[in-house]
């Protein structure tokens, strides 16, 4: 009866199929969002979209897996039929299917020795993609003075770098980047260490780091598993720093070992190795120091030995050159007496020339001209003189004439001059006369001084 | 020179020395390859005397900035 079924449920809920299919999802979801499980493989497909497609089963069940496409490149292998596997997923619902499946985040083979078999496979993976080849590492420093070491602060491993390198007095500079190197963060903590370690080196001038130890004591092959871990492979691969892998003891080996620029077998031997290649070569830089002295010592000592031969083959050329000097000396000497001859010869030769030449010479002429105006001269002078002489007698015959007409000659004839004293006027007038006036009178030959008496005038 | 690293300074040193060694160096020539060769060996031991011993760690700060801090061993 309607109105009974009515009563019991006053309003129903009606779903419709996509809706409940819905909230079966969601609570799947919530219910099943991150779990493991174990199985083994059956029926593993990849079709075009490139998702692997399975159904994982044991002896009583079984439930359809996918592992989507995005994911594949973290896997470390591909599951196949039959393989026993450890699957971490969660679950969801394919709606137009109606099916829940797993939605595979991880998977790992099970069973003896799985970890191993990923290890391998891994392995094998990573030496395809060519990390492990010794092309693409970088060489080690052979001085690394600067050394970033990523480990735990507080393990063994810290402890045993350290005091090789204190035993050692090897001058470095040790900066520790502090990471968990066990669980589930060690690897993620590690692949950023290498990479806050290789920025650093890059940003801090200065502070470059010449090569990164990734340390981790002994342990377990489970204790190990980080470093075994694709993504901390790459990072190792990544680093612009070279890198020593030091995990576990000597019998441990693990995919960082392999990627890594040099494997150390133990954290201390890794330090050994370090401070090894550090002090061999200073020790070869001191070797060569020496040899580059000892060559130059060589050079210069052959330098001089031939220095020394050179001197010794010009030491007969000095004796040479001596004879030679003596020779221009002589050469000199003879030289010098034969132009001494040519000279006097010349000398002589120049005296008969000029005698020669005398004859010809203006000097000659000119003292002939001399001697012709001194002739001329001298008939000039005797010319003179004649003609002096010649007015001579004329002024002599004009004289005697003229003394004929002189007072002198009419004194001789008894005539006189009578002059006053003391004027020597001469007297013409008695007139002029006084009595006692002193007078002299001229005569021929001599005067006669007077005193007038008497004066007798005539009209 | 001063941040010749010191396998690039270890590896012109070893060239120095054997271009040395081939003696077919005129005097002058040798003279400065022994010139570089002392410096490159002096630049060698330079780092190695100027490195201080030091152990230190490196801490990323909240700010994301990396600080070095020196380190004692627990």
């Amino acid at each position: 009866m309607p109105d009974l079924f009515a009563a019991l449920s006053p309003k129903r809920r009606i779903l419709r199929v996509h809706e409940l299919t819905s909230e079966i999802r969601g609570l799947l979801e919530a219910s099943f969002s991150d779990f493991w499980v174990e199985g083994e493989i059956s029926d593993p497909r990849m079709p075009r979209s490139g998702h692997l497609y399975f159904t994982l089963k044991d002896t009583d069940a079984k439930i359809r897996g996918i592992i989507f496409k995005s994911h594949m490149r973290f896997l470390r292998f591909i599951p196949k039929e039959g393989a026993s596997v450890l699957i971490r997923a969660h679950l969801s619902l394919y709606e137009p299917r109606g099916e829940y499946q797993l939605i595979c985040d991880y998977i790992e083979p099970m069973g003896a020795g799985a970890l191993l078999a990923a290890f391998e496979a891994l392995k094998q993976k990573l030496e395809n993609a060519g990390l492990f080849h010794a092309d693409r590492k970088r060489t080690m420093p052979s001085q690394a003075s600067r050394i970033g070491i990523i480990t735990s602060p507080s393990g063994a491993a810290i402890q045993d770098i350290l005091q090789v390198m204190r035993e050692s007095r090897f001058p470095c500079r040790i900066l520790i980047y502090p990471v968990t190197v066990q669980g589930r963060n060690a690897a993620t903590e590690i692949v950023h260490a290498i990479e806050q370690l290789n920025s650093y080196s890059l940003q801090t001038h200065g502070n470059t780091l010449d090569l990164l130890i990734l340390a981790r004591g002994g342990g377990s092959f489970e204790d190990l598993a980080p470093f075994n871990e694709e993504a901390l492979a790459l990072a190792i691969s990544r680093s612009l720093i070279p890198v020593i892998s030091a995990v576990g003891h000597e019998t441990d080996s693990t995919i960082s070992d392999y990627v890594a620029d040099l494997r150390a077998p133990t954290p201390s031997i890794a330090a050994s190795l370090v401070v090894k290649s550090g002090m061999d070569s200073i020790e070869k830089v001191l070797i060569l120091r020496e040899a580059l002295l000892d060559r130059m010592k060589m050079i210069l000592s052959a330098q001089r030995d031939r220095i020394d031969l050179a001197l010794r083959l010009l030491a007969p050329p000095r004796r040479q050159l001596q004879f030679r000097a003596e020779q221009v000396d002589h050469l000199a000497l003879r030289l010098n007496q034969a132009i001494t001859r040519v000279i006097e010869a010349r000398k002589n030769r120049f005296k008969t020339t000029e005698l020669a030449l005398n004859h010809l010479s203006p000097l000659s002429r000119l003292s002939e001209l001399r001697r012709k105006h001194e002739n001329l001269n001298m008939k000039l002078i005797q010319e003179v003189m004649r003609d002096i002489e010649r007015k001579k007698d004329r002024l002599q015959a004009t004289m005697e004439q003229l003394h004929l007409l002189s007072p002198l000659n009419i004194l001789g004839r008894g005539y006189s001059i009578t002059r006053l004293l003391p004027s020597l006027r001469v007297v013409r007038d008695p007139g002029d006369l006084s009595k006692n006036d002193r007078l002299q009178i001229t005569l021929q030959r001599g005067k006669l001084n007077c005193r007038l008496e008497d004066k007798i005038v005539c009209n | 020179m001063a941040h010749l690293k010191f396998d690039t300074a270890l590896s012109r040193l070893e060239a120095t020395v054997q271009s040395l060694e081939k003696g077919d160096l005129p005097l002058e020539e040798a003279l400065k390859v022994f010139e570089e060769g002392v410096r490159l060996s002096k630049s060698c031991l330079k780092t190695l005397e100027e490195t201080e011993r030091k152990v230190e760690m490196l801490i990323e700060g909240k700010d994301g900035k990396m600080k070095r801090q020196p380190f004692s061993p627990k």
